[in-house]
């Protein structure tokens, strides 16, 4: 029994020993001038583990920095978040003069990416796409699928993402949990009498990433690490603050049911005449991804009359709904931090789900504001679909809502690289 | 003409006491001679508003034609009030300090001028000079911060926020009330090989109380040293609410406006923008629908002829109260095409026992809808806070009608704007 059981480990170990390793072919892969095999190579050699990731860690020393700042990077994001990191799903699709439709339809199946075609979709003329994509993420399928189609994805904060044609200046960029998609570039000069004018370009991307990776937020302001025009000048991010004498009340924090995505501004300084476009650009995105997270559920299906929830370090009351538009309804929940300070609360960024009793979630938004001990928030959402008899929105109430206040935020890095972003 | 010589002799011949005098105008009032009548009236109207209280006392006495006559008069007398109040200087500061804490000194320029300043984001230990000698609040303020040089001011809705910025001069529109200035612009081209385009913003800010219903920006010539003429385009003026249905503030947001014309490469320069920004001011404001000691009544509802209001509910903590409202309005009061009428439908106030009114602000801006119109009726939800002292009895909150829009006009000339540094 012994010798049969040394046999079997014996030809396992001399089977494994003899697996190609599959590191070289992958760092042979990563080229400077080769933007999308690089990323989809670092990608896999993040991936590996065991003696495999050693050596590709070993490797890592010979790319390139910023190759090798990526894959370091998600080395460490991997170890430090565990479980949170994401699923790592991988997808193959190969399609032949598809119906755009069709051909979205097939890759929401695939990548398990709730996808819905938006108005570009209705067009009686719309062109027959060809995609092949081998093993990537679902999320550099999308990059893929955008590029092809010319879409955008959009998020509201609920329902499916949603692919319409929208501005598009430049190819996306897809890479494991994320797609970075370039929505506006505006060149301007700002005279706001504070200094000399100066000569900017405001590019405006969307982060979107993978709803498995817990990620809480972003910020919008990226790090850049290189931006390098089509004439070999490298630009710099313009850190002028942008000054004004008007303030405004600002409290509007966006859509708060799931996030999904982010938008991404970078602003360069521009010199006096050109560039038309960069041949390369090179940035960070910080992601904030939720360690540990404290979900409440302030009104559920069991008691819709519920208004408290608690526990050791948050007290939450919730008011009733009541109508504030024809389509929008609100409520405030009023959340105690026992353990921290209000202020602090409120840079967090709390998700509020609200779900109906036919189903279905609506598009939320709130805008929290601080009262006494504690942050009181105005939620509102647009019940989806639903109207009384007379045709008009039901604006039915929740039949539960779920708070989540997410604690211990980590940072995620999510390396980017752009080609030919156009700046005029 | 014998007649009018005689009614004349006797308001010469009327008694001098004060109180005497408005009560033998009063009773004029109720003459049969045309002629004597008018002349009373014309004569009430010119005591202005320190006989105000009297006559609102003899309306609650009058009789007859008198009634109607005397209440012409009273609401004469409010509306040039109304009107002078609108054209008149902002409050004026004298102060002298010489390396004195900015909070002082700040605090001193918002005691003579009731204009909130906010110095909590500049070092508690920052000091500043004055020497001002009857100086509007807007000079006060701009002169403290010029002399400083590392501290700016901010309009927020309701206060002056002193920043600590390097300070800079805003071109000004000339006015000795309202603080109208350009705040930034922009030449900007979008992706897509889009041409450069100007687009501005100004600024503005009015004495408190005095807020606008609505202001009118006007560009009559935009040149660049190029010679290029720039035109706002299509619609040559934008309208925005500055103050909403309610307006404790003391500025407005202003939205951006556009110009039509390519700006080309060869521009550096503005050379001359000449054009005025029109402030709309209510002259009348008339009561309308009103509902009696409204704080803690839930459900309360009162319909006037052009408005209705319901509290759907009211909280009062020390210093301000909340309500949540439903407003309706007569269709007519409504701007038919969202923001580019000028049109501020009505204004919610809170009436207290000594007669003040409190404006209040409001949680509703045109862009952001919820307006439901039907049948006879424009619905629309209101959160307005109102700032009232802790001890002031609430009797009434009001749904006043702007009834006469006042045009304030303000001109503006700006030379020789730098906006391209590079050859």
């Amino acid at each position: 029994m012994k010798i049969r059981f040394a046999g079997v480990a014996l030809i396992g170990a001399l089977a494994l020993a003899q697996e190609p390793s599959p590191v070289p072919g992958l760092i042979s892969k990563i080229d400077e001038g080769k933007s999308k095999e690089s990323f989809r190579a670092l990608m896999a050699l993040a991936a590996l583990s065991g003696e495999h990731r050693k050596e590709a860690e070993a490797a890592a020393a010979k790319l390139p920095e910023f190759y090798r700042e990526a894959l370091l990077s998600e080395f460490r994001s991997r170890d430090l978040l565990k479980e949170n990191y994401g699923r790592v799903h991988r997808v193959s699709i190969r399609v032949e003069d598809a119906d755009p439709a069709d051909l979205l339809e097939n890759m929401a199946r695939k990548t398990g990416l709730d996808l819905s075609p938006g108005y570009a979709f209705r067009r009686t003329d719309r062109a027959k796409l060809s995609m092949a994509v081998e093993d990537v993420s679902p999320m550099e399928a999308l990059a893929e699928f955008c590029a092809l189609a010319k879409v955008q994805p959009q998020y509201w904060g609920y329902g499916p993402i949603v692919l319409e044609q929208l501005s598009w200046f430049c190819e996306p960029f897809g890479a494991g949990h994320f797609a970075v998609l370039g929505k506006m570039v505006t060149v301007r000069e700002r005279v706001d009498f504070s200094a000399p004018p100066e000569r900017t370009a405001r590019l405006e991307f969307d982060v979107v990433w993978h709803p498995s990776t817990r990620i809480a937020t972003a910020s919008k302001d990226v790090r850049l690490v290189e931006a390098l025009t089509d004439t070999g000048i490298k630009l710099e991010k313009s850190t002028r603050k942008l000054v004004t004498a008007i303030r405004e009340a600002d409290r509007w924090r966006g859509y708060v049911n799931r996030n999904l995505n982010r938008e991404l501004e970078l602003y360069l300084k521009l010199p006096d005449a050109g560039p038309s476009k960069l041949s390369r650009l090179r940035f960070v995105v910080s992601a904030m991804v939720a360690g540990r997270e404290r979900t409440f559920n302030v009104r559920d299906e069991k008691d819709v009359a519920k208004t408290k929830a608690g526990d050791d370090e948050f007290e939450l009351t919730m008011s009733e709904p009541k109508s504030v538009e024809p389509d929008s309804r609100k409520f405030e929940c009023f959340v105690k931090p026992l353990k921290m300070k209000p202020a602090d609360l409120m840079a967090l960024p709390l998700r509020f789900e609200v779900r109906y009793p036919r189903g279905g979630e609506g598009r939320t938004s709130m805008i929290p504001r601080l009262q006494g001990d504690g942050v009181v928030y105005d939620v509102y959402w647009y019940p989806l679909g639903y109207l009384d008899p007379a045709g008009r929105m039901a604006g039915q109430d929740p039949e539960s809502v779920k708070v989540t206040i997410p604690l211990d935020l980590i940072e995620r890095p999510v390396y980017v690289e752009l080609r030919d972003v156009p700046l005029r | 003409m014998v007649i009018r010589v005689l009614a004349l002799l006797l308001l010469l011949l009327s008694p001098q006491d004060p109180a005497d005098k408005v009560k033998a105008l009063v009773d004029k009032l109720g003459s049969d001679e045309i002629a004597v009548r008018d002349e009373a009236a014309r004569e009430l109207v010119k005591l202005g508003p320190a006989a105000l209280p009297a006559l609102r006392e003899l309306l609650t006495k009058a009789d007859g034609e008198r009634k109607p006559r005397l209440k012409r008069v009273i609401s004469r007398i409010e509306r040039e009030d109304r009107i002078a109040k609108a054209r008149a200087p902002a409050p004026r500061v004298t102060l002298k300090a010489k390396g004195r804490p900015a909070a002082e000194v700040f605090g001193q320029i918002e005691k003579q001028t009731g204009v909130r300043i906010d110095t909590s984001e500049i070092p508690a230990d920052t000091t500043v000079d004055a020497d001002l000698a009857g100086v509007s609040v807007w000079d006060a303020i701009e002169a403290v911060c010029k002399a400083h040089g590392k501290i700016m001011f901010a309009f927020s809705p309701n206060r002056v926020v002193i920043e600590a910025a390097a300070f800079r001069t805003l071109p000004r529109a000339t006015s000795d009330t309202f603080f109208v200035f350009m705040d930034h612009f922009f030449v900007s081209s979008y992706g897509g090989g889009g041409n450069p385009h100007f687009t501005a913003r100004p600024g503005l800010a009015w004495p408190p109380g005095r807020a606008p219903l609505a202001y009118r920006f006007e560009s009559d010539s935009l040149v660049d040293d190029a010679g290029t003429a720039y035109s706002q385009g299509a619609k040559p003026a934008a309208v925005i609410w500055a103050g909403g249905p309610a307006m404790a503030g003391i500025s407005g947001a202003t939205i951006y406006h556009g110009f039509s014309e390519s700006v080309p490469d060869a521009a550096r320069t503005i050379a001359e923008w000449k054009g005025r920004m029109i402030l709309y001011v209510p002259a009348g404001l008339d009561r309308d629908a009103s509902i009696e000691k409204p704080v803690g009544k839930f459900g309360a509802f009162n319909e006037g002829e052009e408005s209705k209001i319901a509290v759907s509910s009211s909280r009062r903590n020390a210093g301000n109260i909340h309500f949540e409202l439903q407003l309706s309005l007569s269709p007519h009061l409504e701007p038919e095409a969202g923001q580019s009428e000028i049109r501020a439908p009505a204004i919610i106030v809170l009436r207290d026992s000594t007669g003040t009114l409190h404006w209040g602000e409001a949680d509703i801006t045109p862009q952001r809808g919820g307006v439901r119109r039907s049948g006879d009726w424009v619905t629309r939800p209101l959160s307005v806070e109102f700032e009232v002292p802790e001890k002031a009895e609430i009797e009434s909150l009001d749904v006043m009608i702007p009834v006469d829009l006042q045009e304030v006009v303000i001109p503006f000339e700006f030379r020789d704007i730098r906006f391209r540094t590079w050859k």
